[in-house]
């Protein structure tokens, strides 16, 4: 995970519902036991939907501030 | 009087009597630039429509600044509102930007020509339904207006200090903590701010592009 990041996931925050699951363009998080996990990181482009979708806040996207 | 009637949105798909009719009721007048034309609070004695030039119509905010409401050009009309009010005044300020063609018609004289014409009428009513449309635009944006000024400032010192002793990844809900609001505001905000093509997202990189409108961002001159 070092040179490809991916969005934080809060467990305590996270109530499971899936709809993060559901959301991802590109099909990287799934259901897995009683949890959410990212199962294909490798293909997230970092868009930020799940973290948009989440009605909780347990997923957070951060970003490093700078000059183009 | 030659007027370009075609020119003017309302009076566009209008037949031609009725423009005959409207020719009857109205006046030219030519304004010279930067000439007020309205005054906010006085009467509203006529419409005016726009046959060549351009005019803002301002408010002055509390501070005392002038706020443009509108910039509006060729084929459009103002102080069309006060019209129907029972007492009617002018809402704001109007005044020219460069040399301008007005074309000038009574209050009394267009409610008559409204009465007589409903098809004028219809054709002004979708006219201001799309000028509402617009204000409720701004409104938006006004009501954004700190969070857009300070996210600004913000994103500024942020990416100037690269490099020295600060946090380094900030998530929105950060952002928003720091600037005593709340994530969807920023994230709107940020996409906003990506569509005006001052930042770029870049996976988790954003990437500030306009310096010189930031900054008028952040130094509350937009
Ligand atoms: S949307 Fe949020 S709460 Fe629901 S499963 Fe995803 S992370 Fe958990
Ligand atoms: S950032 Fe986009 S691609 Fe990555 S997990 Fe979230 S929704 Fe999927």
């Amino acid at each position: 995970m070092a040179d490809w990041k991916i969005p934080q996931l809060n467990q305590e925050k996270c109530v499971v519902c899936g709809i993060c699951v559901d959301v991802c363009p590109q099909g990287v998080l799934a259901l897995q036991a009683e949890e959410v996990i990212f199962a294909r990181p490798q293909e997230c482009t970092y868009c930020g939907t799940c973290e948009e979708s989440c009605p909780h806040g347990a997923v957070a996207c951060s970003y490093e501030i700078g000059w183009a | 009087m030659d007027i370009d009637f075609a020119a003017i949105e309302i009076f566009r798909d209008l037949p031609a009597d009725m423009i005959t009719a409207i020719e009857g009721f109205s006046q030219l007048k030519l304004v010279p630039p930067d000439t007020p034309i309205l005054w906010a609070g006085m009467e509203c004695t006529a419409v005016y429509f726009i046959l060549e030039g351009r005019v803002d119509i301002t408010r002055l905010s509390i501070q005392g600044r002038e706020q443009v409401l509108e910039r509006l050009g060729k084929g459009e009309a103002f102080n069309l509102v006060p019209v129907f009010l029972g007492k009617p005044l002018n809402p704001a300020d109007a005044k020219t930007i460069g040399p301008a063609e007005l074309l000038v018609i009574g209050r009394e004289d267009f409610l008559r020509l409204l009465d007589r014409y409903p098809v004028l009428m219809h054709a002004l009513a979708a006219y201001l339904a799309k000028r509402l449309l617009s204000m409720v635009g701004l409104a938006e944006r006004l009501a954004l207006f700190p969070v857009r000024q300070h996210l600004a400032a913000f994103l500024i010192n942020q990416a100037d200090a690269v490099g020295e002793d600060v946090a380094r990844y900030w998530t929105q809900e950060d952002i928003a903590r720091r600037l005593g609001t709340v994530r969807d505001v920023v994230g709107r905000t940020l996409r906003r701010f990506e569509q005006e093509g001052l930042i770029r997202f870049q996976r988790e990189h954003i990437q500030l592009l306009d310096r010189e409108k930031l900054q008028s961002l952040a130094d509350g001159r937009e």
